[in-house]
């Protein structure tokens, strides 16, 4: 326990007390404040505290400025119990507030933007919600970007965030619990979920799993995901997280949970499943065609991603005779004076393409592309002029590179790099039978897998044919009338009969003239 | 390892993988027993298949969530039970290492010619063993995903040949007498009723085994018979009797001669594929199944370790088999004396106990 976890006490009824215990226990902080107001002629005192650069100053100053107009009236107030209940009916009577006789509730509400208000004589203080921070604005999200969809993402208040979803979901069903996570930290987290729709089995065990967290400070949503998901171990992703407050809102009223946490503007989202990262909001923004096809390609994306440069390897290493031979002497001509074997190229490549995008990403975005760009040109010309690799290793290798890129959920895109090195190696142990093996091997580490009690490879494996309308292909928008089973299973019907059937029978166009 | 139960689907994926197993090594056997036939034998086996295994579902049915070689127990006693998990771990030995075997000798004839065998059959092992581990539920899992994928695959590296089919190697059917066709589809039966030694352990993850799974597991059996059936038809139209009986390793020699143009060649690749994928599956349900029957010797003590067993003990069997042809042999062996009459006799044992104890028996589940 660090020294202030150890303080904990009742508030006392000596103003002076107390407002001594918080100067002690917060240390020499120059942004605590602290002032005493007397009341006639000092026969009883009230006390403020607040943190200068957590509190509003105007509302303080609104509390301050009540204090003095009414101190006559004040004055009347015979019980000290009765002058907090004056000030709560009279002073702050638009500004949110609460009463307290536990010191460290004191401390957190101070910490957290609150002014505390002690009076002498009363062993009860009074929580003032007088927190305000600068935030950024609303903007559009970084790491998620929709053509069709809404552009808007979360920042890192969570009452912002909480606002978004609202807006998005105004229903009364719409519930969050909160929880405060981190002993240093104490982050403001939220379960959000829709009653009647999400399993409350889920939400329980849910609700469960974030109470076990007994940590001292979170980082961010990411660490919670982490914490909170079946198995960190692996390299798939259990859960998702985004920026969308529509994404979000989407996944909750498909039955699944969400849980935000404060100073953070990602959202995990849970439980997921393995097809959701082929995804996009886009998906259902346009035709259903369109869907499908770009679905279809990011499937794709996703295979190539992982398997081209193993592939690669395993034909031009073990299995030439599936290349046809003159694209067998291409290949062998343009290997012709290099002086490693194509696995060492593969990995060197692929290496040097994740350094780059790795420099990308953490470069500021005016210089990070441009670096990416010229990085990938001048050094990819100048390996194959120096001949240190081959044609077609960059050629292969930047199609899986694009390929990867081409996935939306960024946690599978990393997934997939971490598989693709484990099916070069091998490759080139095994040729084609190594990449067969290594496939089985991630698709049974996919396969065991369940986020929150759901099979993460459903509606595959576990099978369910319904479910498939929306995995490899985007079904027309009124036949995905009903929600995915394992999710929502006492609530399975999200269309009425009415969208079901989108032509009229008697319409004027099939002849009844 | 748990006994989660499973659905319809995937019995049905599990019976078509597992069936697989060692009829690949009887093709040859099968062509020189049946000639042209051997579709009609193919096909003939069904006979005798689907009875045994829909047998098996209704024993089943007497004692929900228990195995067949549990309720062997419930009514022919602990000594009988003990002696069939014994022999059930040793067919199932065989049957994996024999597939295991075949896997390696199709590499080393395809693409690994100077890989150890000894590494490609330990890559395999622990692969199964890992599956394996997951229990029933994973394999079910794995076996909905890979199928249809594996017999696209396999198909489509073997389809090409239908266009050199000579239709006179297929016609007249019938250039065998009607013993030779019999014996042919006893081993074929025999062969494919691996997937019949699997569900004698599998049933017991199965709810309601005969109410509910008749269906799945006699369409898995049709499906895998169907397949064998037009793999022999294609093999025969391709190359005649004469010259398919004489193939090791038939599906390969089919894939290897599909050529068009200059591009479409080297499909053996494909076969390989859908063969390693079968050929995995199949080992670790027996290794999943075998670990049960060993763990039931034990009283279910120390599942992990008798999964370990079962992995050490196969991995030195592969190694010890010399030559494909051996293994051809002891995969006939197999199929025509030792798979079949032993599910066959667990079946009437317990039938049987069933007759004299069945009032105990139901008494005494729940």
């Amino acid at each position: 326990l660090l020294p202030s976890q150890k303080q904990i006490r009742p508030i006392s009824f000596s103003l002076e007390d107390n407002l001594t215990f918080v100067k002690q226990l917060l240390g020499p902080s120059s942004d605590l404040i602290t002032g005493q107001i007397e009341i006639t002629e000092g026969q009883f005192r009230i006390g403020l505290v607040y943190v200068s650069g957590l509190a509003d100053k105007d509302v303080t100053q609104h509390i301050l400025d009540g204090l003095k107009n009414r101190s006559c009236e004040l004055e009347k107030v015979s019980l000290r119990k009765n002058v907090l209940k004056f000030i709560c009916n009279l002073i702050l009577t638009t500004v949110e507030h609460k009463e307290s006789n536990r010191m460290e509730q004191v401390i957190t509400a101070l910490l957290a933007g609150d002014t505390a208000l002690f009076v002498e004589g009363a062993d009860i203080a009074l929580l003032i919600g007088t927190a305000k921070f600068e935030k950024r604005g609303i903007e559009k999200p970084d790491s998620e970007t929709t053509i069709w969809g809404s552009k808007e993402g979360f920042i890192e208040d969570l009452a912002t965030n909480i606002t978004l979803l609202r807006r998005w979901l105004p229903t009364p069903d719409l519930r969050f619990e909160s929880f405060v996570l981190g002993t240093i930290s104490r982050t403001e987290v939220r379960l959000a979920w829709i009653e009647g729709i999400a399993n409350p089995k889920l939400i329980e065990e849910a609700r469960k799993r974030i109470q076990r967290i007994d940590i001292d400070f979170v980082s961010g949503s990411g660490l919670i995901a982490e914490l909170i998901e079946d198995k960190s171990t692996s390299i798939w992703p259990q859960v998702h997280l985004t920026e969308q407050p529509a994404q979000v809102a989407a996944n909750l009223a498909d039955g699944r949970f969400a849980v935000l946490c404060n100073m953070v503007p990602f959202v995990v989202i849970a439980p997921v499943l393995f097809w959701q990262n082929l995804q996009t909001a886009d998906d259902y923004s346009g035709k259903a065609l369109q869907g499908t096809f770009y679905r279809l390609l990011r499937h794709a994306a996703f295979y190539l991603s992982l398997m081209a440069t193993p592939l690669y390897v395993a034909l031009v290493s073990y299995n030439q005779s599936i290349i046809p031979p003159i694209l067998a002497m291409r290949i062998a001509s343009g290997r012709e004076g290099v002086p490693f074997p194509s696995v060492v190229e593969t990995v060197f490549l692929s290496f040097i393409v994740d350094l780059l995008r790795e420099a990308g990403v953490r470069l500021p975005r005016a210089t990070g592309g441009a670096v990416t760009f010229l990085g990938a040109v001048v050094i990819g010309q100048a390996a194959v002029t120096a001949g240190f690799v081959s044609p077609a290793v960059i050629i292969v290798v930047s199609i899986s590179a694009i390929a990867n890129f081409a996935i939306p959920a960024q946690e599978l895109a990393g997934a997939t790099r971490i598989g693709n090195y484990f099916l070069i190696v091998l490759a080139a142990t095994l040729g084609v039978y190594g990449v067969t093996i290594g496939m089985i091997w991630l698709l049974c580490g996919v396969v065991s897998l369940r986020s929150f009690g759901i099979p993460i490879f459903y509606p595959v494996a576990p099978g369910e044919l319904y479910g498939l309308k929306d995995i490899f292909i985007r079904a027309p928008a009124w036949r995905l009338h009903k929600r995915p089973s394992l999710l929502a299973p006492s609530n399975l019907t999200r269309m009425g009969k009415s969208t079901v059937e989108p032509k009229p029978k008697n319409s004027p166009d099939r002849g009844s003239h | 390892m748990n006994n989660k139960i499973i659905s319809k689907i995937q019995v049905f994926f599990i019976m078509a993988i597992v069936c697989s197993g060692t009829s690949i090594n009887t093709f040859s056997e099968i062509f020189k027993l049946a000639g042209r036939a051997s579709a009609i034998a193919n096909m003939t086996s069904l006979l005798l298949l689907i009875p045994l295994a829909l047998w098996a579902l209704r024993l089943a049915q007497f004692a929900p969530g228990h195995t067949i070689l549990e309720i062997l127990e419930m009514t022919a006693g602990k000594f009988f039970s003990k002696v069939a998990c014994g022999l059930y771990t040793l067919i199932s030995f065989a049957v994996m290492t024999l597939t295991a075997r075949h896997i390696g000798f199709l590499l080393q004839a395809s693409s690994l010619p100077n890989t150890p065998l000894y590494v490609t059959s330990f890559v395999l092992l622990t692969l199964s063993t890992f599956i394996a581990r997951g229990g029933i539920e994973v394999l079910g899992r794995l076996c909905e995903v890979l199928y249809i994928l594996t017999n696209v695959i396999f198909w489509l590296g073997t389809f090409g040949a239908s266009l050199g089919i000579n239709f006179d190697f297929l016609f007249p059917v019938f250039d065998r007498g009607v013993t030779n066709i019999a014996a042919a589809a006893y081993l074929q039966a025999g062969s494919v009723s691996e997937g019949i030694l699997l569900l004698l352990i599998m049933v017991a993850a199965l709810a309601r085994p005969a109410d509910s799974y008749n269906k799945a597991v006699s369409m898995g059996i049709l499906l895998v018979v169907v397949n064998f059936a037009s793999a022999s038809m294609l093999i025969i139209g391709v190359y005649g009797v004469e010259v398919a009986s004489h193939f090791l390793i038939p599906e390969i020699q089919v894939s290897i001669d599909v050529q068009q143009g200059n591009f479409v060649q080297g499909l053996e690749m494909f076969v390989q594929v859908a063969s390693i994928c079968t050929v995995t599956l199949g080992v670790a349900a027996h290794t999943y199944a075998a670990s049960v029957a060993t763990a039931k010797i034990f009283n279910n003590r120390y599942p992990m370790v008798w999964l370990a067993m079962t992995f050490a003990s196969v991995a030195f069997l592969v190694n010890w088999i010399p030559s494909f042809n051996e293994v051809v042999l002891y995969s006939t062996l197999l199929g025509r004396y030792v798979t079949l009459p032993f599910i066959i006799i667990i079946l009437f044992i317990t039938s049987t106990g069933l007759l004299f104890r069945g009032r105990k028996l139901k008494e005494k589940s729940p």
